[in-house]
């Protein structure tokens, strides 16, 4: 059984019973095939959960790249992350339910960073191949300083538009897409020092707590 | 440090934005008061409404929609306010940032049901010319030009909010009481939210095409039902230079007569035969194609005249009304300007202060030909706008003056005077709309 049929077989399963199944076998009995074939992508619920989320990622970034080659008035790197966006939070909007089952808020809310933990490397992966140049980060003379920078920066990004769709209730998420247009603008013509300076700060406290690691 | 554009989305964001406002402009009155001890008084007051102007508009202009719409309003009228505010507010509908190309392509599929792709045969979403609440796009189908307005999201359901938000700092800048404004911020809103609903522009458009049909040499952009929806609007895209940039394209004096014959004519002609008017005249709302025609452009704001009050407004064009001290104030009373409530003497004072008012106001209709490029008529209507403002009578009557109605019929009739004059034509034929006219116009030719 091929990966994504098994995410959305277990995508359902979730809708429909509002929690895990109680095992693995009790999972491949339900999906009419052997657990080993589930184990061949999959080591746990978790990482399915996880899978998801990444998921849905990968499903605006393949649309986004497509727009971006067949159009070229979406080919600038702001106007992809724009339309990374819009279209991510499409994405959910056709999940809406499952989203909200997989990032729990209030005393689960670690159960929701770990369902991102695979989003957020798909995400940066897609944010590094754009190759984005900040002119008012060119200060930092360090790649690997600026790269994290940038890193700690378009998740806080990532992270704060996903928060406000989970909270946004105007009709069709309509204040969501205005959200993400001022903030896109926002970050790309930041340029006051002292904002700047304290990311840079915590870009490389973060480089160096992973290097200390 | 570079400008945040960032748009405030909530009500508690936008108050934060307004309260900006507010202390900058308490700042410039302290910068005022320094200057005051040094400098020559009326020289330290214009840099002050200058300043002020500025920091007000700024804050408006951030918040986009609806509050930038009142910044446009306030600024038609030009005989009530100080020339610093006018000029900063003016530049109201020029400077908004555009949507991003992927947002304006989401708002377009959501609204049209279809990508912009599929609908137009292309599509440019670098937006040509931004309006308050939209912005514009080129487009081609079927080898036509044609202009797609799109509105920015958010912007109907914000209206009475900013409105709540820019009604404190309103009457201070006008001195005006809370209960004296309601029904006028009533007015306003309603209006506003009018101008969002693009159906109803679209059917305001097509009605003036319709009915305009006799007059020459005017035209309007044809608009496309098929491609419009509430938030969308495609029209026919006219080629042409706005009235502002008309000195640019070295028109001939005829050609200028030309135009300024057409402008006033289709100005009388609605209010006269068709009583509702085209309420936004302001420079970027019209153009002038390369043929020399007038075209009229954005008919989001129309106002309806009701019969009443264009029956006792247009009594006031008539010389014995205002003579007649007793009809003069019956007709007042009639527009709500006087009340039972006023003493004689406030009386006497109101119908004193408008028997000045309409005398100049008035004037044009007093002869055939009317020249509205002379500076000594407005300077007039300036100087009597200016004093009034400051006089401590008027300012202490109570209550509510004037009917709501006068609000955008004054805004349209300043609005025209001012197009007129700006035109820098010769004389123009006051009473020459008449021959298009089915119905009897009560400021009729005078025998």
């Amino acid at each position: 059984m091929e990966k994504e049929t098994i995410l959305s077989a277990y995508s359902d399963y979730l809708l429909d019973h509002q929690e895990r199944p109680k095992s693995m076998h009790h999972f491949a009995k339900h999906l009419e095939i052997g657990e080993q074939e589930i184990y061949a992508h999959f080591a746990s619920f978790e990482a399915m959960e996880a899978s998801i989320m990444a998921h849905f990622v990968e499903n605006a970034r393949d649309l986004t790249v497509e727009q971006a080659s067949s159009n070229e008035a979406f080919t600038d790197q702001r106007t992809q992350m724009v339309t990374f966006y819009l279209t991510f939070v499409e994405v959910l909007k056709a999940n809406r339910s499952l989203v909200q089952l997989l990032l729990p808020q209030g005393k689960e809310q670690l159960q929701a960073w770990k369902n991102l933990k695979q989003a957020k490397h798909t995400f940066l992966d897609y944010v590094r191949s754009l190759d984005i140049k900040i002119e008012a980060l060119s200060f930092i003379p360090s790649d690997k300083v600026k790269e994290k920078t940038l890193d700690v920066a378009a998740w806080g990004q990532f992270i704060t538009i996903l928060a406000f769709w989970m909270k946004d209730d105007s009709p069709d998420f309509e204040r969501t897409d205005i959200f993400i247009e001022k903030s896109l603008k926002l970050s790309f013509e930041i340029s006051d020092s002292t904002i700047l300076h304290s990311i840079v700060d915590l870009g490389k406290f973060v480089t160096h707590n992973e290097e200390a690691r | 440090m570079k400008k945040l554009d960032k748009i405030p989305t909530s009500k508690t964001q936008r108050a934060a934005k307004m309260l900006k406002v507010g202390t900058g402009v308490g700042a410039n009155y302290v910068k005022y008061w320094g200057k005051k001890l040094v400098s020559d008084k009326e020289a330290a007051k214009e840099q002050l409404d200058e300043a002020n102007a500025a920091v007000i508009y700024d804050g408006l202009s951030e918040m986009k929609g609806s509050a930038l719409k009142v910044a446009q309003m306030m600024s038609m009228d030009q005989s009530i306010l100080p020339k610093a505010f006018v000029e900063k507010f003016s530049l109201a509908q020029f400077q908004v940032p555009p949507l991003s190309a992927p947002l304006a392509r989401k708002v377009l599929t959501k609204e049209l049901g279809k990508s912009p792709e599929e609908i137009y045969d292309s599509f440019d979403y670098d937006s040509r010319f931004a309006a308050s609440i939209g912005q514009v796009h080129e487009a081609w189908k079927d080898d036509q030009k044609l202009a797609v307005k799109l509105q920015y999201p958010g912007v109907a359901k914000s209206i009475s909010s900013d409105l709540q938000i820019v009604k404190p700092v309103a009457m201070r800048m006008f001195n005006l009481k809370s209960e004296d404004v309601a029904e006028y911020f009533e007015e306003v809103e309603s209006k506003l939210h009018e101008e969002t609903d693009y159906t109803l522009e679209l059917q305001q458009l097509q009605d003036a095409i319709d009915s305009c049909s006799v007059m020459p040499n005017l035209t309007f952009p044809k608009p496309f039902k098929e491609m419009s929806t509430k938030t969308v609007l495609t029209m026919e895209w006219k080629e042409g230079k706005h009235l502002s940039e008309y000195d640019g394209m070295e028109p001939t004096q005829e050609q200028r007569n030309q135009i300024a014959q057409t402008l006033w004519d289709f100005y009388l002609f609605q209010i006269h035969e068709l009583r509702k008017v085209h309420a936004d005249p302001h420079p970027g709302n019209f153009m002038v194609s390369p043929e020399n025609e007038l075209i009229a452009l954005d008919f989001g704001c129309v106002k309806a005249l009701p019969d009443d009050f264009y029956n006792s407004y247009f009594k006031l064009t008539h010389p014995e009304n205002i003579s007649n001290r007793e009809t003069f104030l019956g007709i007042l009373k009639e527009l709500d300007v006087v009340t039972e409530g006023d003493t004689p003497e406030e009386q006497k004072l109101l119908a004193d202060t408008f028997e000045r008012l309409l005398t100049i106001v008035n004037r044009p209709f007093q002869s055939e030909r009317f020249d509205f490029s002379s500076p000594e008529y407005f300077h007039e209507l300036m100087m009597l706008g200016n004093e009034l403002k400051d006089q401590k009578e008027l300012r202490k009557l109570s209550g509510k003056r004037g009917s709501r109605h006068f609000l955008y019929v004054n805004r349209t009739l300043f609005g025209l005077l001012g197009l007129m004059n700006a035109l820098n034509a010769g004389p123009v034929d006051v009473y020459h709309h008449e021959k298009y006219l089915t119905k009897r116009a009560l400021n009729g030719r005078r025998a």
